[in-house]
């Protein structure tokens, strides 16, 4: 027989793997350890810390949800449909995780600003995207798209295409079908889209501090306290981000896992 | 009802060509081929789904060859399993019927699953059911549609013989109803035990077609031949318009008085009508070849210049190398066109 599997070949992958772990635990674990439990509660009580979590928090969730509705029936497309250039479209869509997000604020801020056409527009409704909160939606955006569009499109190619096309032969609108057959059926990896874009959005500094210092998001008063007050005064900020972050993620993750296989309806 | 006119198509590097059917009301008619012979092609061109290049398809009459598959009221069962997995036998039934009131709606997918035999499966997702079971609560589905042909894509390849008997005589009882399908498969036997008409289909061309019973009966050549399952099929060239051909060594057939005249002559013969017994001073061929057959032994003769099938139902105690000698009860031979 066959030996299939090798304990020293095993036991080394094993230990790379460890390293890596070690290499994401250890600055959380160490960050963790350093921060005293008084200050953490005395941060907590903040406003100011209290209102720039609910900021990121809302900014990111509506920014998310906002672009979904144009973001899920692309991917769709782009998982369906062929056509010219959608390689080059691909790439495209890929190119706000590889720019620097410095950068893509700085390319935001310029086409939204208040001397451009879209920012005039949205002034003369009242609205203004630098400095507010509808800036920071925008940078979140900008820069978590990518994760939402290529989950969802992965999941829809996914989706066995004779399905669409047997709920269209049983006289299903293409929204019909959409939303009765390629949604539901795709719709565990479009949630994880959704939930990756979210929580990248979240965690965003680069694109927001440029395009909206204030109202600030939590990231950006990590970086304010950082380089106004030093290491000490930031950590229990940033300690308590990572658990409301982790809360979240974990939520979000256990709500969107497959519960059981499904048998029958009263199950 | 439908009349499929030259169509042609090219897809990559294959091509259907030159394809005409007629179906008519109450017919079920079987589209045979091997795998890669354009069946479900020519399928997804009589649903819709893909646009011919070039000829015509009429339905009552009128040209449908432009209209889209949603325009054309062609229910299709594809090809692997269609069922919606997120909805429930119910649900699955009820898809075609958002248009009614739920009472209604329930009334219709009660009655439906009664015809398919699902009714006890309503409330169960497609993770617990068969795969024969999986394939009738599409066609309780497909049927929900009121469509005017079913179409059908190898709707029986997964399945084991015994869901494939099942499914078999739900598809008889639905067309004696007055359903007419059109059902594309490679199983021969399928196309017997179930459809009125038959179209041989060969590397994009429909080599053949016509009544079923006429086409096993005369296949047009040896592909089919081998194809419907005919073991002992030959063609023989009678140039000489001789009375007496030869077969083989020791082997001649009498010609038919109205076929003397033809140059040649197609030969078929019944494995029962072929018995063997071992001869080692006369013998005229050698045991090939043996296997198990669902009606007795069939013993595979090598002679001089052919291959004979034998169906025996009596051990005769031989063995794979064996001398024999063959001796032929009765035979059917035809002209070659």
């Amino acid at each position: 027989m066959p030996k299939y599997t090798n304990i020293g070949f095993n036991a080394l992958f094993a230990l790379l793997g460890a390293l890596v772990l070690l290499f994401i635990v250890a600055p959380l674990i160490s960050m963790f350890l350093h921060t005293e439990f008084p200050a953490m509660m005395e941060t907590v009580r903040e406003p100011e810390v209290q209102s720039s979590i609910k900021v990121t928090l809302l900014s990111a969730a509506l920014s998310t949800m906002f672009f979904a509705v144009a973001a899920i029936p692309f991917s769709w497309l782009l998982a369906r449909k062929q056509f010219v250039g959608k390689t080059f479209l691909q790439a495209l869509i890929d190119l706000p995780i590889v720019i620097p997000h410095t950068a893509a604020g700085i390319a935001l801020l310029g086409f939204v600003s208040r001397d451009t056409v879209l920012g005039q527009m949205a002034e003369s409704l009242g609205l203004s995207f630098v400095g507010s909160p509808l800036g920071i939606g925008l940078a979140m955006a900008f820069v978590s798209i990518p994760f939402l569009i290529n989950a969802a499109r992965d999941a829809f190619t996914a989706v066995p295409k004779r399905l669409e096309l047997t709920a269209r032969n049983l006289g299903a609108s293409p929204f019909r079908c959409f939303f009765t057959v390629s949604l539901p059926l795709a719709w565990r990896g479009v949630l994880s889209g959704l939930i990756m874009m979210f929580a990248r959005g979240m965690s965003e500094f680069g694109a927001v501090v440029i395009i909206a210092y204030h109202p600030m998001t939590t990231p950006v008063m990590i970086f304010e306290r950082f380089t106004s007050y030093g290491l000490k005064y930031t950590r229990p900020v940033a300690v308590l981000f990572i658990i409301v972050a982790l809360v979240i993620f974990y939520l979000l993750r256990y709500f969107a896992k497959p519960k059981h296989v499904k048998h029958t309806a009263n199950q | 009802m439908l009349s499929i006119r030259q169509i042609n198509k090219t897809l990559g590097d294959f091509s259907l060509s030159d394809i005409s059917l007629e179906i008519h009301p109450g017919d079920y008619y079987v589209i045979l081929g091997q795998s890669g012979a354009g069946k479900s092609m020519l399928l997804d061109l009589i649903a819709g789904i893909t646009k011919v290049d070039s000829g015509t398809i009429l339905f009552r009459d009128r040209d449908i060859t432009k209209q889209s598959m949603s325009e054309r009221k062609f229910g299709i069962m594809f090809q692997g399993d269609s069922i919606f997995p997120h909805k429930t036998v119910n649900e699955n039934i009820a898809y075609p019927l958002n248009h009614l009131s739920k009472a209604k709606r329930n009334q219709e997918v009660r009655k439906l699953a009664e015809t398919c035999g699902v009714e006890s499966l309503l409330s169960r997702y497609s993770g617990s059911l068969s795969g024969g079971e999986v394939q009738r609560v599409v066609l309780a589905r497909t049927l929900a549609m009121k469509p005017d042909i079913i179409l059908l894509d190898e709707p029986m390849r997964s399945l084991d013989q015994h869901y494939k008997f099942q499914l078999q005589s739900l598809l008889r009882k639905l067309n004696r109803e007055g359903q007419t399908f059109i059902h594309v498969t490679h199983d021969y036997q399928l196309a017997l035990a179930l459809s009125n008409k038959l179209g041989v289909l060969h590397q994009g061309k429909l080599i053949q077609s016509g009544e079923t019973q006429a086409v096993f009966n005369h296949p047009a050549n040896a592909f089919i031949a081998a194809f419907t399952g005919v073991r002992n099929y030959f063609e023989i060239e009678n140039t000489a318009h001789q009375v007496e051909i030869n077969l083989s060594d020791d082997i001649r057939f009498s010609v038919p008085e109205d076929l003397q005249h033809k140059d040649k002559l197609r030969i078929m013969i019944a494995p029962e009508a072929v018995s063997v017994s071992p001869d080692e001073a006369n013998h005229q061929g050698v045991l090939f070849d043996m296997f198990n057959d669902q009606s007795g032994e069939m013993l595979v003769v090598q002679l001089e210049t052919i291959r004979l099938y034998a169906l025996v139902k009596t051990d005769l105690n031989l063995s794979v190398g064996q001398k024999v000698s063959v001796k032929i009860s009765e035979y059917r031979m035809i002209a070659c066109e």
